[in-house]
Order: C-alpha cells, then structure tokens, then sequence
C-alpha cells in the first residue's frame, strides 16, 4: 500500500516532517503509531488518514494479514464481525467486554509489547480521550473516502455511533402522557425517592452525563428552571448544572445497578405506583414481549435523555494494521453499522440513514437528547472524580 | 489418640567414625532428602507461588502508592511518583466515611453475620447428615452443597422476588401482593446480604465440617464417656478440639467470599446505598480509579492476612491430634429417636430455602414470557427447544438447539476440569507439606500465600498476569493467548478451595501410616501414590470439585486472559443478557448448576465417595 500520512488538522509547517514520520513508520511495519501526536502536555493526539487511499489495496493487503479481533462493549459486534468476514472473506472476531476490561487489556498489551487486541468500538469517550489516545495505546485513523461524509468534530475520535439514553415513564399509568414536564420536577418532594438511575459511582456514562450536564448544561437548566417557577435560580453552586444535579442527589434517587431493573420497576405490568427511570434505548427491544408499559417522556424540558458516543480506534502495535482499517471503514458504512443499530442509534456518518429502531417519542436527537460535547471529553475525563465526590456527598 | 512428636528427625544423622568423602555425604544427604521430601516441596512450592500469587499482588497493590495516569494534577505529582495522596483520599479525605470508613464497618457486620449463620446452618446440617441416622442423608448430603453451583445473583432474585418492596417499584414481591409491607431492612441492606451469602456460601462449612466430622473416631467420644465425661464434656473436649481446623477453614472461606464478593451486595445494598468494602472497590476499578482500587484491595488482603493469622494461632494447638492413625477406627450414629423425623422436617426446610427456591425462580423465569406473570398463555418452552424464534435476531433458537451451547460446554468442562485437577493436586502438596513440615516458618508461608488469591478480585489478578505472561521472561515462555495459562490462572485462583480442604484434611493424619510403610521400604511417591491419596481420596475430591464449581462460573479472568473468544458458558450467557435474552441467559446459568451438579456427582461416585457418609470424605 503506497500511502503518506498526513496530520489533521493539517499544518502546512508540519506537513513535511509528519509525512517523513509517517513514512518512516510504514518502513518500520510498526502499524501507524502518531509519533508526532504530543503537541502539547494531555492533548488529543491528531488522527491520522492516509493520503492516497485506495480502497481495493486495502482489501489486498487486508486479506494478507489474515485475520482481525475487535473488542466492544455490546454482544453486537459479533454479528458485525460475521458480516465483514462474509464480506471479504477475513476471518474477523468480536468480543464483547465492559469499557473498562477493553482499556485495562489494550493498556497491557502496549505495555507488554504482544498486542491480539486489533480495535476496539469504545463507548467510554472520556477514558479514550483523557487516557488511552495520548498514551498511545490506540490512535484514531479516519477512512479517507468516507471522510465527506463524516462532520469535523466527530473525527477526532472518530465517532461511530450515537446511543441514547432516556427518562421513561409508565402510560398506562400516566396515559394522558409523561407526568413529568422540566427536570426541575424530579428534584422536587413529590418526586422524591420515585426517580430511578443507574450508579452513578460505578457506570461511566452516568458520570460523563452527570459531568457535562454540570458544564455545558448549565444554560439551558437555568432557562428550564425560570420557565418552571416563573423566577430566575439563586444558587450557591457554580451554576445551575451542579445544582440541579446536587437537588437531583438530594432527592433521594433510587440507585440501580442495571438499567434493565430500571425498566421493570418503571414499565412491569403489574406496576400500581408512578416512576420515572433513566434507561438506554436498547432496553425498548422486546417491550412487548415481556407485558412492559414504557414509553418516552415526551416533551421533558429541556431534554427528554441524553446521547452518549462509541468511538473507534486501532491499537497501536496491531499486527493486523491493514485489517483493522478495513474494519474501521466497514463500521463507518451502513453495511457494517446496521447490525449495532437494530435497537435505535444514528451513525457517525451523515451517508448512514436513522435508524428505525428508535423507540417512539425519540424522533429529533439533535434537539430532544442532551448531547454530549466532543471537545469536553478531556475535562470529563479529569472531572470524573470531582463528580463522584460532589455526588457522593449531595446523596448521602 | 495419637500425638506426634514434633520435630522427628526423619533419620539419625550421618555415621561420623568413617571419614566419608564429601560427595559421599551429599549423596546421602540427598537420599534422606528424597525419602522426606517435604521440606524441598515445601521450597517449590513457595518459589512457584512467589511468582504466581506475590509478584501480581506486589504490582497491584503498589499502584497505591505511585500517582496514577490522570491524577498527576490532582495528586501534585507527576504520573509515576511515589505519593501518599491515595492513602489520604481513602482513609483521611472529606469523602473517606462514604468511601471507606462506613462500607468497612458494614463488611465487619455482614462478614460476622454471615459466618454465624453459615456455621449454624451447615455445621448442624453435617452434623444430621454425617453422625445421626436422619432419613434422606444420601439425598441431603448431594442436595445440599447445591446452593454453591448457583451463582449468587440467583439468591439476590429469590430474595428480591419475595421481600423487595415499592422503593424500587416493578413487579411487586410476592409479600407485598398479599398485602405485607415489607420495611426497607428486610427487603434490602444488611439482612437480605446477610442470609443471602450465607445460603449461598454454607456448602463450604457443610462439606468441610462434615469431612472432618466423618474421620472422627467415635471410640473417641465412647472412651469420653466410658471415663465419666458427660455428652456436653464429651462434645467440648473431645470433638470440637478435633474439629477446630477444620471449622476454621470453613470460616476462612466464607469470611475470604464475604470480602471480596460484590455481586449480591451491589444488587441488595444498591437501593439503601448499603456499601461494602466489596462495592467499593467494584466501583473504583469501574470507574477507573486505580489507586483508590489499590488501596482497597490492599485493605481487603490485610483483612485476610489477620484472619489468616487467627486462624493458625487457633489451629496451633489442634495440629497435634490425629484423628487418622494407624488403628482401627469406629463410626456410630447417633440415634435421633423421636427426633428423627423432625430433625428431617428442618433439613428439608434448609433444602427448599436454600436450593428449591432459588432454583424454582430461576427456571420459571425461563418458561415465561413476562417474568412474574402467572396465566397459562404466559407460559412457553420455546425459550429451551424451539427450533427458530425469528424475534431474537442474535441467538434465534432454543438454547439446547444451539450448537454454540454445547461447543461452550465442551470448552468448559475442558479448561475448567483441567484447572480443577492442577488445582487439587497442588492442594493437597500444600496440606501435606503444612502438615508435615518441621519448619514453622514454611509452613505459615504456604498457608498464608495459598489463600491469598482468594481476597484479590479475579479482574485486577488477571490484569496482572497479562503483564506477567505477555512477554517470555527467564524460563518462562510467552504464555498469553494460551489456554495454558487460563488453566495455571483458574488453579492458582481456586487454590485457597484446595488448599484449605487439603491443610484441614492433612492435619488429621497422623504419621503412622506412612511411617509403617517407610519401614517396609516405600519410598516416598509409593507412600503418596499407595497410602496418602487413597486415605485422602475424600479431601482431594473436594479440593478438586470446590474450584470446579466456582471455575465454572467464572469471567473476568476469561475475558482478560484469552486473546480471542473462547466461548465458554459464562461468556455464552453474558452475551444472552446482553442481547436481552433474559430467558435464555437464565437457562444457560440453569445449566451451568445442572453441569456442577452432574460432574460433583460423577466424581463421588467415580471415587466411591459415598454421598451419604462421606461429602467427599
């Protein structure tokens, strides 16, 4: 494969010397490390694209490499792994592992030198972001013919695939609608000890909601709270997104280990008593199956759930760099995606069509769901713990 | 009684009046060495231990003192400086009570409740099954140990179905539909954890206790009372002494789980914000905190380290007595009378709570469609043999029509039996060398070292065998990928199963028999292969079975240590539940039990371990 690396976003000055880089990499064989990736102390190394691509000697060398291994946090990915080999006849393999086994084993393997781990589909943004990509344990490569397809601030991670997470309520209960209409409710008495979450202490992507509602949120909750009580907030906190989630703790919440116990105790059939849960979309899969009454909460202001983002990356010292890459564009179609998103979700790329899977009241992500800030994932990663703790102590 | 003499001299020492060559006196030194080997077994097996279990422990536990990637701001240290911030955060910091200080004074509460109540329950239950004449002992000794093949979480459910209340809405418990309010400390925090690991986790005193009590003699107890002692002096004098060690590694075991279980105490305490040390260092590592994980993990080892210790200043004294010497020995029923039948009354009850119940909810939840729900049209097996379910895309037939279940089976039973056998064996050597060594020293090293793995949870100990193993070091190959190491990883971290049976087993018998043999010229693996097995065929069945049973349900290390998916039945019904195939999922844990069950009973049979009287002794 004749290809020249170049770093985005481009630096004319910078261009020569990381072509040099690149090239002197590909000489080496060791995968596509960006050595010239530090700019500066807990920067987010660029992604790194292949100047000339051609799609068909990727395949070649691809298919000469032999095989592919690809870690991932949902069961899914065995069925993506069964369509690539189906596809090009390289025997790929999907495991499903938690974020953090994923990261723990990929961090091992760089610094053991024997790396099996080929990539991974990686939902945990922050911990990629603030850890794994500047410790060049992995590094983002970006499909070139694809790329026009894909907008600027998703590239660096490369964005995959948006799941959501969203507040659910009972309609047989409630069938005049969600009884629930602006966040600042669920802090409120009549609320207290009906909401249920997942742990906020032990599931990251509770922490990075909790953490970037607090940031970035803070605008519209303090929108949200004038138009509720008609007043403006007074708070004592930073803003009004560390205090609504401070009200949110002090609530008295019902904490879950999985959101799947959330769903019974919100949508069970034989539920009398009104409850308001934070589930993921996946949990809509065999609703009717299981008796579940559970819809939406339409019309929440000022969001009715939040996104969350699955990332791609390559480990660095893959033995399979060409496989690997030939995955990584496999995901960013919707020949390979579609298998992850049977249960709802919108793909990185805009060429992929929505999802029909999405469950009913979920029509516009772009302005129902609480979308997380691609360019806060570095301060997630460094607030997680100023989080929990502020958690921690609002709860008990 | 016997009581041996410690230390013997295992033979005079060398003739001095000939002027031997030096090599002459190696060799014979060799020679003495090889008929008493224990001391040069006891020496192999600290070495391999050293680095399977300490070197991994060292490289987590020092992650408490070296600033973790990330933190270097936080911490005022550049990432991989030595800093105490950790040992503040976790024991001094604002948040130190909710993080620490409280989950450690619940560990104290459930770990004391549980081992009082896995002790009541399984010692009076060996004792019926072992030295009485209930009826359906051979039933109750094999039905019995059933609670340990379930994964815990089945009991947290069974307990969740009955107790759990509206605070955490859903379907109701059966409780509240006949209109009982549960209050919050029944239905979740310190008593459902309590009673729940203690039906899971009574086996272990069940079949310990009641190894040890089938070995007594009862001329024992007889010549007690021949000499006056009444039935309480005989008891306390006579019997428990001789079953302290015994009772001592069954506590130990169960204390080791109550430490470093997480599962039932995450689901139970979750909704009361109930913490344990467990919960806590589930969390830290989930979230990636790796130095507060460290420090916990560090606490949760010392906490091991003391029990430990107790434990062998309790079996000091005791290690001297014998139960298995070289006479002939009797074992009496006693005779319930008109007790009998009540007695079979309460073990029945022990039987439904512990194993009925939770089994019954597990296998109704794969027969139903809404879980709970009890009309007929709720009702299917199509979750078991169906030929095509098209709505579950990811797995669209019964789990028995799979052929993905029975390669898992295979896969399994393979790596699992294979680490089980290891794991045994080695158990056994370590009792052995426990027992017989002259050196003190040696033998409160492998008693401490081998129960070790158990306090470390499985996911920071394969981490660290990836790093141990991924690369060759000296003479040791780059086992990684390899289901080699996944055997010596699930040996290794079932060890404290066998080794304890193994210890407890090898500290009840005496020298003689052996001793008899070594005059009649056996060398030292006749004795082992002729003599100590085939006395400790019971003890090593157990040391076998106890890390199969567990192996079997194990899944970090699984995930961590194989380099491509090896599918086993943990990692089958993982994926089940993932897909939401609850059913399903359920029914592949239904099998893992009925698996545990089969091989568990197999093995008994094979080495004619009589069920009934022998719980593997």
């Amino acid at each position: 494969m004749d290809s020249r690396r170049i770093t985005i976003p481009i630096r004319p000055t910078r261009r020569l010397a990381a072509a040099a880089v690149g090239i002197a990499a590909l000489v080496a064989a060791a995968a596509c490390a960006p050595s010239s990736g530090s700019e500066q102390p807990g920067a987010l190394p660029s992604a790194s694209v292949d100047a000339s691509f051609d799609l068909d000697a990727l395949v070649a060398a691809a298919k000469k490499e032999g095989s592919v291994l690809v870690y991932d946090s949902t069961g899914d990915i065995k069925k993506v792994a069964e369509a690539f080999t189906a596809k090009y006849g390289i025997k790929a393999e999907g495991v499903k592992s938690d974020t953090q086994k994923t990261a723990e084993k990929l961090v091992r393997e760089k610094e053991a030198g024997n790396v099996a781990v080929d990539l991974t589909l990686f939902s945990d943004g922050p911990l990629l972001a603030g850890e794994l990509l500047p410790r060049q344990v992995v590094y983002t490569w970006l499909p070139p013919d694809l790329l026009k397809d894909v907008p600027e601030t998703n590239r660096n991670p490369l964005l995959v695939l948006s799941k959501a997470n969203v507040w659910v309520y009972n309609p047989k209960i409630y069938p005049n609608g969600c009884p629930v209409k602006n966040a600042w409710e669920l802090t409120e008495d009549s609320w207290r000890g009906k909401v249920l979450l997942q742990d906020p202490l032990g599931k990251a992507t509770i922490v990075q909601w909790l953490s970037q509602t607090a940031g970035h949120g803070a605008a519209p909750l303090a929108d949200a709270y004038q138009r509720h009580t008609g007043k403006a907030l007074q708070t004592t906190e930073k803003n009004a997104g560390w205090e609504w989630v401070k009200k949110l703790a002090k609530n008295k919440p019902i904490i879950n280990s999985e959101d799947e116990n959330i769903a019974a105790a919100v949508a069970a059939p034989q539920q009398t008593e009104g409850r308001i849960g934070l589930v993921s979309i996946a949990k809509f899969r065999d609703v009717e199956g299981k008796g579940y009454q559970m819809a939406v909460c339409e019309g929440l202001s000022p969001w009715v759930g939040f996104s969350y983002s699955k990332y791609v990356a390559i480990a660095t010292g893959t033995k399979h760099p060409n496989a690997a890459k030939l995955f990584v564009h496999f995901v960013m179609t919707q020949e390979g995606i579609k298998h992850e998103m049977e249960e709802g979700g919108v793909s990185g790329s805009t060429a992929v069509p929505p999802s029909d899977g999405n469950p009913k009241g979920l029509t516009d992500w772009g302005t129902q769901l609480f979308a997380m800030d691609p360019k806060g994932l570095l301060d997630d990663y460094q607030n997680t713990q100023t989080v929990q703790d502020f958690w921690r102590v609002q709860h008990n | 009684m016997a009581v041996i003499d410690r230390p013997a001299p295992p033979a005079p020492p060398p003739p001095t009046q000939t002027p031997a060559s030096r090599w002459g006196r190696i060799r014979y030194r060799a020679r003495v060495l090889l008929a008493e080997p224990t001391t040069l077994i006891g020496i192999a097996l600290v070495l391999i231990f050293g680095y399977l279990v300490i070197a991994p422990l060292v490289a987590i536990v020092s992650d408490a003192a070296r600033v973790q990637f990330g933190d270097d701001s936080r911490a005022g240290a550049p990432a991989g400086s030595l800093t105490g911030y950790y040992l503040w955060r976790v024991f001094r910091s604002p948040i130190s009570a909710s993080l620490f200080w409280e989950p450690l004074s619940h560990t104290v509460v459930v770990g004391l409740g549980v081992v009082v109540f896995a002790v009541v329950l399984g010692g009076s239950m060996a004792w019926l099954v072992t030295r009485t004449n209930v009826p359906g002992r051979k039933f109750l000794a094999g039905a019995l140990v059933v609670p340990y093949m379930l994964p815990s979480w089945t009991f947290a459910l069974a307990w969740l179905t009955l107790f759990k209340n509206n605070r955490s809405g859903g379907t109701p418990g059966f409780l509240e539909t006949w209109g009982v309010q549960t209050p919050d400390w029944l239905a979740y925090g310190a008593v459902p954890i309590i009673v729940t690991l203690g039906l899971h986790y009574y086996p272990f005193v069940f079949l310990l206790f009641g190894n040890a009590l089938r070995r007594i003699d009862s001329q024992l107890e007889e010549s007690a009372r021949v000499l006056g002692a009444n039935r309480s002096q005989g008891m306390r004098h006579v019997v428990l002494p001789l079953l302290l060690p015994s009772l001592s590694s069954a506590v130990l075991l169960v204390l080791g789980r109550v430490l470093g279980t997480f599962g039932t105490p995450y689901i139970l305490g979750l909704p009361t914000d109930y913490a344990m040390l467990s919960t806590s260092l589930y969390r830290s590592i989930h979230t990636r905190a790796p130095g507060v994980a460290a420090v916990i993990a560090a606490v949760i080892v010392l906490l091991g380290v003391l029990v430990v210790l107790i434990d062998m200043r309790l079996v000091r004294e005791q290690r001297r007595f014998v139960t298995i010497g070289g006479k002939g020995s009797m074992d009496r029923a006693t005779d319930l009378r008109r007790w009998r039948w009540p007695a079979y009354g309460l073990a029945m009850a022990v039987f439904v709570t512990s194993v009925v119940v939770p089994l019954v909810t597990l296998a109704l939840s794969t027969v139903t469609y809404a879980p709970g729900v009890f009309r007929a049209d709720n009702f299917t097996l199509k979750f078991w043999t169906a030929e095509s379910i098209p709505e579950a895309v990811g797995f669209p037939h019964g789990l028995l029509r799979s052929g993905d279940l029975y390669e898992a089976m295979w896969n399994s039973l393979r790596i699992v039996g294979m680490a089980a056998l290891v794991c045994g064996l080695v158990g056994l050597m370590v009792g052995y060398v426990v027992a017989r060594s002259p050196s003190r020293r040696l033998s409160g090293t492998l008693r401490q070292v081998s129960f070790l793995p158990y306090l470390v949870p499985g996911i920071a100990f394969a981490a660290a065998y990836l790093t141990l193993f991924a690369v060759p070091r000296g003479p040791i190959p780059a086992l990684y990928g390899t289901t080699l190491l996944l055997v010596v990883v699930m040996a290794i971290t079932h060890l404290p199963y066998s080794s304890r049976s193994g210890i407890s087993a090898m500290m009840q018998l005496g020298r003689e028999p052996e001793e008899a043999a070594q005059v009649a010229g056996a060398g030292w693996l006749t004795r082992l292969r002729r003599i100590v097995l085939p006395i400790q065929k019971g003890a090593l069945t157990t040391g076998v079975l106890l890390p199969f049973i567990s192996g079997l349900k194990e899944l970090s290390i699984v995930i961590m240590l194989t380099t491509a998916s090896t599918p086993l039945l943990t990692t089958l019904s993982i994926n089940l539940v993932d897909f939401g195939y609850r059913q399903q999922a359920n029914a592949a844990v239904l099998i893992i039990a009925a698996l545990s069950f089969t091989v568990t009973y197999l093995a008994q049979r094979a080495t004619r371990s009589n069920l009934a009287t022998g719980l593997g002794g």
